[in-house]
Formats: C-alpha cells, structure tokens, sequence
C-alpha cells in the first residue's frame, strides 16, 4: 500500500486525544469517520468540532471553505462497524486498557477491510500486545500523538517485530500528510522517546529533592534557566497529575521487579495526601 | 559579616568563564580586580571588556555612566597577591584541576583577610575538596556561574558540610545584587542540579540510539518538538564537545568503579574517530566549514 492508497480514515475513541486526531485527519483532506462507545463523549467532540472550526476562521487561520470542507468531511458514529467498514486507516486512541485494547483490535480486525493498517495512538502499550488478536500482525504498529493533537507536531511511529516496513513508512508519510514531524522507531521500548527521556528527568529531579538537596522549586529554577526548558519537572507533574507518577511507576515495577522503578518517596508522599497536582489544587505548588 | 561588607571581589582566572563573572560583578557596582597567570588571556579579557561595554550602551541596554562605573571598578593583574589581598569575597574560576585549585586555595587563604569567602566555580569539584587547605573551611563553598555568565541567569550555591550558613547566605545576596537567580544546594553532590539533570537526559538519549530505537536526528527532532527543550540533546554534545562527554563518563568510572558510568559505546567511536563536534567539524552532525 502507498500513500497515496489512503482516502478514509477510522478514528476510534472521540475522546482526549481522539477527537483532536479526528479533526487534525479532516483538515489534512481526509474522509473521517470519529466512534466512540459513549454517546455523551461522540456529541462533545462534535461541538468541539463545530466551534473550533469556527473559531480558526475567525482568528483567520483557515478560510471559511477550508473550514466547511472539513466539517463536511468530518462525521461521527456511535458504530464501530459504521465507522471501520470502509476506512484504509485506523487510529485507535480509546482507553489505555489491554484488554480492551486487545478485543478492540480483533474487532477491527474483522470489521475494516484486509488493506487497512490498524495503528494504535497508545504512549506505552507497545502494538506487539495488541498485534496478535489479529490476522494481519504486519499491518499493525503505534502512532503516537502528543497532547493537544491538533498543536502538537510531534508523531511516534514505532515499528514492533511484526510490523512492516511498508506500514510504518505508509504511517510516516500519513503524519506528514496531517503536517506533523514523525519520528520513526525501528524498535519497540517502553516509554518511546519522549517519555523515556522526560522520565530520566523526572527520575533525576526526585532523586535530588528526595535526597534533600534542593526543592522542588528551585530543581525547576535550575531547568528553565540554565537549560531553557519551557517548564521545571516539577511543575509539569503537577500538571500531569502526580497521582499518574505513583500508577506508572508502581505499574513499571510490578512488571519489572526492579526496585529502581518504585516511586520516589516523594510521589508516594504527595500520592497518599492526595496532592496530586493543579487539580486538586496542591502537588508540588499550590493553586488558587 | 552581612552583603554590605562585601564591597571587593577578587576574581581568580580570566578564561572562558572568569572574565565574563568578573564584567558582571563589576556592573553590579562590586570593585573588582580579576587575575590569571597567563598575561596573554589576561589582555584579551580586557579587550573584552573595553569592546563589550561600549556595545551595550550603543544597544540601549546599559547606560554610558553605568558603563564607565564598572569600567573604574573593574581592573586585571597577574599578581594574585595584589588581587586577593583586601577582597572580601574571591570567586575562583581557574582551571579544572585539584591540585591546582588546591594550591591556589592555600595561597588564597594565606594572602586573603580572615573575614575573606573563598568561593570556586568548579561546576563539579565539591568545595570539601578543597577546603581542608585552608583555615577558613566555613567560607569555602561552591558558586557556579553558567557560560555564558553575562547572560546565563542561574547560579548553584553548593554548601559543604564544612560550609556555614553565613557564608551562603551572603552568596546567595550576592547573586540577587548581581542579577542573578541562585539556587541552594543544601549538600554536595556530584554534578549539581544542572548538569545531573542534563545527564540523566543525554545518558537516556545515548542509550536510545545505541540500541538502535532511533537515530540521533529523530531523537532530538522529539525533545525539541514535544518537550520544547530549546536544543536536542545530540545537538548540544556536538556543541559542549563529545571528547568532554568522553573524558567525564572516563573519570567518573575510574571514580566509582560503577560500569553504568563508562562511556557509552557510540561516545567512545566518536571520540576515538576524533568527532567530537562542532569544534572539529564533525560531530553528530556535519559542520562543513564554510
């Protein structure tokens, strides 16, 4: 299959990250079509889709017929049948749960036509797991976006044992078809790039705040300043929720055995308080 | 001993980093004498200083009796005695080398008043290092300034265990009457905050590549486009010198025995091939000479 080949495109998940997806395929000319299981999810994206549309043209971004042609191309569907049936490419971005992810993807598997690549936007369900639910293993790989889609230009494509390499070029030049900058890994690992390397980071950062060097503020004054970081590792848990560090790592060490993937006392700490970050209005800052 | 008191800084070394602390100081309206042995580096940062002063008046950014302020203030010698004698704080910016910083602190010691901090840029030996030369291991302590130090903001107080609370306290105030944003290390460690933190990114970003996840390219392509970290990592060894990055995973080995500190294979071909960056052409990246 080529590029070229690429006309319809099945979105699964409306949600997060999902709905962005959706609207950043319509834009790029593509006939979409966004599911989702939960009707309430299916009806926001599509009123983020309505005014956000609204909102580029008013900013003068798009003109009002780029606008109209993606809102014309753009459909959505409680059906995965509906959704799937005709699409040479899906994004699956529904929940980060294995077996749903699994089942979803024999699903798929036997809904969208034989050509369709099947590519998961999973951050770090690697598609090895998910490949083997379906009779077509070198079609499958992740295409990972980053949060909010339709900003952020960075793609992951990772290419797993069994993933072709005709598919994972057909998945590059797709990100370059939506304007993004896709980076292509010629082997799975946990975490990717981005997140592998923000976690040595982070790990570092509470290493030196567990320890009692310095605080949480001033590890992230040594950041921004001296190495222009847009923001401290500190500041961005809180926005991620800190209550995700304690789960990831306690995740990461149950599977890995290694004492070095527990969370740092630290997380532990702010994790049982229940300062989870700016959404609980205290983490490692406090927010009004 | 409170920030009024200090009124004199001597600035120890007029190389990369010491002439640029020692223009700093002096704008801040500090009176500042800054020595090297070596006149020649000497001559150039002042010649440094008699181009850069006038530039940022012409650019609006400092103005012409300021200028001519921290011109007065600021004056080179060879003669460390003449330089440290009546400071009362010395910012050592000399070369990265323990004996040599450990001669030059007995000599600080035995020529400086007893009130005089000892203060040494080395961004990674730890003043404790150092201390023991000296009679005054509660004023010894670490103040790492960043190159480029006129522009770069943050400073890493670094308090030892023989390190008082007076000493960086005052520090810290000269940092603040300087400009600057220092932060306090409440104890050493190898590294500090920065460049620990920038290891920790470069040794997973090595690790990525040496096992063959993604080329150099790709990853910093991610840093930059989803972390919006200003430069990729690869990038930026090309810039500070893989031979550097080269010879500190050597010496922290040899240091702590740990294999996770050894060089990383690709670091170890590059250095041996002589890419060590930018500065030889060839790096990471191409640098095709223009």
């Amino acid at each position: 299959m080529k590029i070229e080949d690429i006309k319809t495109i099945c979105v699964v998940g409306a949600g997060n990250m999902g709905h962005q997806i959706a609207v950043c395929c319509a834009l790029a000319g593509y006939q979409v079509t966004c599911t989702d299981i939960n009707l309430e999810t299916l009806n926001k994206a599509e009123s983020f889709a309505n005014s956000y549309l609204g909102e580029r043209v008013t900013k003068g971004k798009l003109s009002p017929a780029q606008a109209d042609n993606a809102l014309a191309k753009l459909r959505f569907t409680s059906s995965l049948e509906d959704a799937a049936g005709d699409a040479d490419f899906v994004i699956e971005a529904a929940v980060e749960k294995m077996d749903i992810k699994r089942k979803l993807f024999a699903d798929l598997d036997r809904i969208a036509p034989s050509h369709a690549i099947l590519a998961t936007n999973s951050s770090y369900i690697v598609s090895s797991r998910v490949a083997d639910a379906t009779n077509r293993p070198d079609k499958i790989c992740n295409m990972h976006f980053f949060n909010p889609a339709l900003v952020m230009k960075l793609v992951e494509v990772v290419q797993g044992p069994h993933t072709s390499t005709e598919t994972a070029q057909v998945t590059m030049d797709l990100s370059a078809k939506l304007g993004k900058v896709a980076v292509w890994l010629k082997k799975e690992i946990y975490g990717f790039l981005v997140n592998r390397i923000l976690s040595a980071l982070c790990k570092e950062a509470l290493f030196l705040a567990d320890m009692g060097i310095a605080t949480p503020e001033e590890i992230d004054l040594a950041v921004t300043n001296a190495l222009g970081h847009p923001m401290g590792p500190f500041r961005l848990m809180d926005l991620t929720g800190i209550d995700l560090s304690y789960y990831s790592a306690m995740e990461r060490y149950q599977t890995s055995g290694d004492p070095k993937d527990k969370p740092s006392p630290l997380v532990v700490e702010k994790f049982t308080k229940g300062e989870w970050g700016k959404k609980t209005k205290k983490g490692y800052y406090t927010y009004e | 001993m409170g920030i009024n008191n200090i009124d004199r800084i001597c600035i120890v070394g007029a190389g990369n980093m010491g002439h640029q602390i020692a223009l700093s100081t002096a704008i801040a309206g500090f009176k500042v004498k800054c020595t090297d042995v070596n006149e020649e580096v000497l001559k150039k940062a002042e010649q440094f200083v008699s181009t850069y002063l006038p530039e940022r008046v012409a650019k609006g950014k400092l103005k012409q009796t300021d200028a001519d302020t921290a011109r007065a203030n600021l004056m080179f010698t060879s003669d460390l005695a003449e330089a440290a004698s009546d400071a009362d704080l010395v910012i050592e910016a000399a070369i990265e080398n323990l004996e040599i910083k450990r001669q030059l602190f007995a000599q600080l010691d035995r020529l400086c008043p007893p009130h005089t901090i000892l203060a040494t840029n080395s961004s990674y030996i730890v003043s404790s290092k150092i201390a023991d030369v000296t009679t005054r291991p509660e004023k010894v302590c670490n103040m790492h300034f960043f190159n480029p130090a006129l522009v770069m903001k943050l400073v890493e107080v670094v308090k030892g265990p023989h390190t008082s609370e007076d000493t960086t306290g005052l520090l810290m105030e000269v940092c603040v009457r300087m400009g600057k944003t220092p932060v306090l290390l409440k104890q050493e460690i190898y590294g500090f905050l920065v460049n620990r933190m920038l290891t920790a990114i470069k040794n997973e970003s090595i690790y990525l590549l040496d096992m063959g996840i993604a080329g150099h390219e790709e990853i910093d392509t991610a840093v930059t486009l989803a972390l919006g970290y200003p430069m990729g990592p690869f990038r930026l060894m090309d810039l500070t010198g893989i031979d550097l990055t080269y010879y500190v995973g050597m010496e922290r080995y040899q240091e702590t025995g740990d294999p996770a500190n050894r060089p990383s294979p690709l670091i170890v071909e590059k250095f041996i091939k002589k890419e060590w960056g930018r500065k030889t052409g060839k790096g990471f990246y191409d640098y095709p000479k223009k």
